[in-house]
């Protein structure tokens, strides 16, 4: 039986088939799993500020009869898996710029959830208890060392969850 | 006529660079190597708690974008995983190379875009996909695989009449003297995927930017911001000292944006000749390092296709020379 095409012609196709959507991805900026344009770093930043989105726990305390809001420091890696802290802001700003807030809402509340069911069942490393989580919308003044990380120069709440 | 002077010169060059002859052993190591470096990476990965996670999270990516009606459950992914990491074992091995290199890219593409449809996708784990369907359609099991000891095995049988004479793996120096050109494409793709990757993202940033991406405080103000992108209090264990030293000279910045902007931009040009090769593929390796210790992006996955620019049988040809004159 006769080839369809010449091998060397074939060959050359083949060549072409696996290079061009990986160039034309690079062309055309387009992603479309594994083509990509890598276009990280890409947006030029005019000036040292940053602005992502910020995650903060708290847990409500009672002070006098009175129910008070304390924020608790957590480690993103006994809480967040398998997300890392950017991953799950990445996640997130995905969702709100699909306008999906009631997405984001739900998935702040899995995430308080599986907290809470990991800290019921690994005692031992004695994760502080949370009653909520609350997303914000963050900018920070980018300094040396970034002493004010915990401190954005703005703050505006997206969502925010209170666990039963 | 000048078009096809034209066309044909184009068709020499395109030849040249990926259909000249070559050694079955290079890309058998090619091999080898590349997914022996990928069990190392994908075994110690558990891709199972994502399928953990609810509808909320979830924001697919090709080509989970078409199968709507199936999402694994964490069982399903696990036994994927351990189904995959067999199967990169087996090519590494060279056993049973076509099915067990296709079934490793089919199987990678699936579990790392599972992986990336919750809205964390990281670029890097793509360049691994590519390389791994490059080698799915070449004949990668040539050569320095399980596979090549057993047909050596069978030819050995038949010719001995039904009795096993002379069985032994070929040798290195009888597999030096196959060559063809389907053991160089796809080692010029590889390589040419590779240069894709970094001259995109230049053409990403001239694009998105211009010049300004250079000429402008921008890098500086990468490497001061990029330390707020990790705001938990487990940022303390994160080394930010460079990045911060180095924002305190914003010629430096400039320099280096500069130095990473034209390294990105003239990255194919490794695929011309030794010489440039060299020079390219050493830099874009600084560059990586150097984007490591100033913004914490780790380029791990890179390790795999780094490997793809040595020539294994140059390297032993090389070493046995050096060994005999000595």
């Amino acid at each position: 039986m006769k080839p369809l095409l010449p091998l060397v012609a074939g060959r050359r196709l083949l060549i072409l088939a696996i290079i061009a959507p990986h160039l034309a991805a690079g062309v055309w900026s387009f992603e479309w799993f594994p083509f990509s344009s890598y276009p990280m770093y890409s947006t030029l930043r005019r000036e040292p500020v940053y602005k992502f989105l910020m995650l903060k726990a708290f847990r409500q305390i009672e002070v006098n009869g009175e129910i008070r809001r304390e924020e608790v420091k957590f480690r993103s890696r006994q809480y967040l898996w398998p997300f890392d802290e950017p991953g799950l802001m990445q996640s997130f700003a995905g969702l709100i710029q699909a306008r999906r807030l009631d997405d984001v809402a739900s998935g702040l509340y899995e995430i308080a959830h599986r907290y809470r069911v990991r800290r019921q069942l690994y005692p031992e490393r004695n994760l502080p208890e949370i009653h909520g989580l609350s997303l914000y919308r963050a900018e920070w003044r980018a300094l040396p060392g970034a002493p004010n990380v915990h401190e954005p120069d703005q703050l505006e709440l997206i969502r925010e969850v209170v666990l039963p | 006529m000048k078009l096809s002077k034209f066309s044909a010169a184009l068709r020499e060059h395109f030849d040249r660079l990926f259909l000249t002859p070559r050694l079955a052993i290079d890309l058998g190591v090619h091999r080898a190597i590349f997914f022996a470096l990928c069990v190392w990476i994908y075994s110690g990965r558990d891709y199972s708690g994502w399928a953990q996670l609810s509808s909320a999270f979830w924001q697919p990516k090709e080509p989970w974008t078409y199968i709507d009606f199936w999402r694994p459950t964490p069982n399903d992914v696990i036994v994927g995983q351990q189904i995959w990491v067999a199967t990169m074992a087996a090519a590494a091995l060279g056993f049973f190379t076509r099915i067990s290199t296709v079934f490793a890219a089919l199987l990678g593409y699936l579990m790392l875009s599972f992986a990336h449809s919750y809205g964390f996708y990281h670029h890097r784990d793509g360049v691994l996909v590519s390389v791994m369907f490059i080698l799915a359609l070449s004949r990668s099991g040539d050569a320095f695989s399980i596979d090549d000891l057993l047909r050596s095995g069978w030819r050995s049988y038949r010719e001995g009449g039904g009795i096993l004479t002379n069985w032994r793996w070929a040798t290195i120096r009888e597999r030096m003297s196959v060559e063809d050109p389907c053991y160089h494409w796809p080692i010029q793709c590889v390589r040419t995927v590779w240069t894709l990757v970094f001259f995109s993202a230049a053409l990403s940033k001239l694009k998105a930017s211009g010049l300004d991406w250079v000429f402008t405080d921008n890098l500086r103000h990468i490497f001061l911001t990029n330390q707020y992108l990790y705001q938990d209090w487990a940022r303390d264990t994160f080394r930010w000292g460079i990045a911060a030293s180095l924002a305190a000279w914003p010629i430096l910045c400039k320099v280096l944006a500069g130095f990473g902007l034209t390294i990105e931009l003239i990255a194919p040009l490794a695929l011309i000749g030794w010489r440039s090769r060299l020079l390219i593929v050493g830099l874009v390796g600084m560059m990586q390092i150097g984007i490591y210790l100033t913004v914490l992006v780790n380029f791990k996955e890179y390790v795999p296709v780094y490997v793809w620019w040595l020539g294994w049988s140059s390297l032993w040809i090389a070493g046995s020379a050096k060994f005999r004159r000595s």
